[in-house]
């Protein structure tokens, strides 16, 4: 199981999570992404991010709200494609409801 | 790969769609370091000296690394806050407890020395304010000694004479390693005040135990209450340990009017899976 970054970490990007990764599977490019990413393939589920983002933003899949679902979707695939992550991501906020 | 999310809300199709075919290239980690001995405190405590092949990054006192051993082709980690990290910034000192759902932590202690492992960049937010002028109390419990021995041994290398209190909780009294390294530092002219204590005082194994009892936070708070002047302000708290015991430090803390930038925790999680 892997952690995930959910929707409110889109347009806030503290780096706290960079920070403590042990293993440096966060990731996002300047300028072009939204939000952080984790990889689900390198994430060892030590939780350090967890404890810090100040948005909490960051769940283990299996505590994943329901209406940020999409988002362990987008975080696996920002690191096989992230022009095609930030596709879905775009799609994903344009169709959830106002806060 | 397919994520198939719990339901959406209504007027949401729930996510079912491949992903995309990946690009990536990067190689895997490698070894980069050697397990040079391993010392035994209890049956499942032990204190582990591994040897990096090349200096680490910059590293400040109770950060953490992580560390990793391969079990057939998986590369198996988890990270672990740093003892001590000697001048050449190569040789590493973790305090390890054994886990019996572990995978790591039995790798390591079925692992000789000799064995090559993987270690991760220096990380970790939990590091010692050094420019703030107030005492300092510390707090952990079990292995969550170890990034509050790396603040308290840069603080005796570097002659600081700030005051500093540490209380280190176990079940047993076994498990108190490093009281020696501690008394060292205080006859060295660290000013620190040492507090061990025990969880469990009645169980056969503390047997002629004659020192401090209770929880790490009944110790927390009965020194609060004999040195008012480091609540509310007269002092910085550091708190290393499960995340119960942070909780429960953090509401004596905030009961004795702790701002809460005045509370720096670092939490150790069980894996979640």
């Amino acid at each position: 199981m892997t952690y995930v970054i959910a929707e409110p970490c889109v347009d806030h990007m503290d780096q706290s999570c960079v920070a403590v990764c042990p293993v440096d599977c966060i990731s996002s490019e300047a300028g072009l992404d939204r939000k952080f990413h984790i990889d689900p393939d390198g994430c060892i589920e030590c939780g350090s991010c967890l404890s810090v983002c100040p948005n909490d933003a960051i769940y283990p899949l299996g505590a994943l709200p329901g209406q940020w679902a999409d988002y362990a979707w987008i975080d696996a695939a920002w690191y096989r494609d992230p022009d095609v992550a930030r596709d879905v991501l775009a799609e994903v906020l344009a169709q959830a409801p106002a806060a | 790969m397919t994520v198939v999310g719990r339901p959406l809300p209504v007027g949401r199709a729930p996510v079912l769609r491949e992903l995309p075919p990946t690009r990536r290239t990067a190689p895997g980690p490698k070894p980069n370091a050697t397990l040079a001995a391993r010392r035994e405190v209890t049956a499942t405590l032990g204190v582990f000296t591994i040897v990096a092949d090349l200096p680490l990054g910059e590293f400040r006192p109770g950060q953490y690394a992580s560390f990793g051993v391969w079990a057939a082709d998986e590369l198996i980690q988890r990270p672990y806050s740093i003892v001590e990290l000697d001048s050449g910034r190569t040789g590493i000192e973790l305090f390890i407890r054994r886990l019996p759902d572990g995978r790591l932590s039995n790798l390591l202690w079925a692992a000789p020395p000799g064995e090559r492992l993987h270690v991760g960049p220096v990380k970790g937010l939990f590091t010692l304010d050094e420019a703030d002028p107030r005492p300092r109390i510390m707090v952990g419990t079990g292995t969550g000694l170890a990034p509050l021995l790396a603040m308290l041994g840069d603080l005796a290398a570097r002659a600081d004479r700030t005051p500093s209190v540490l209380i280190h909780g176990a079940s047993f009294h076994a498990e108190l390693a490093f009281g020696e390294r501690v008394d060292g530092w205080r006859d060295g002219g660290l000013p620190v005040d040492y507090r061990p204590t025990v969880s469990r005082p009645n169980e056969t194994r503390n047997a002629g135990w004659l020192g401090r009892t209770g929880r790490a936070e009944t110790q927390l708070a009965a020194l609060l209450a004999e040195s008012p002047s480091l609540a509310a302000g007269g002092s910085v708290a550091y708190l290393c340990g499960n995340p119960d015991m942070i909780s429960a430090c953090s509401t004596v803390l905030r009961a004795a009017s702790f701002a809460p930038r005045d509370i720096r925790v670092e939490h150790f999680h069980p894996p979640t899976s």
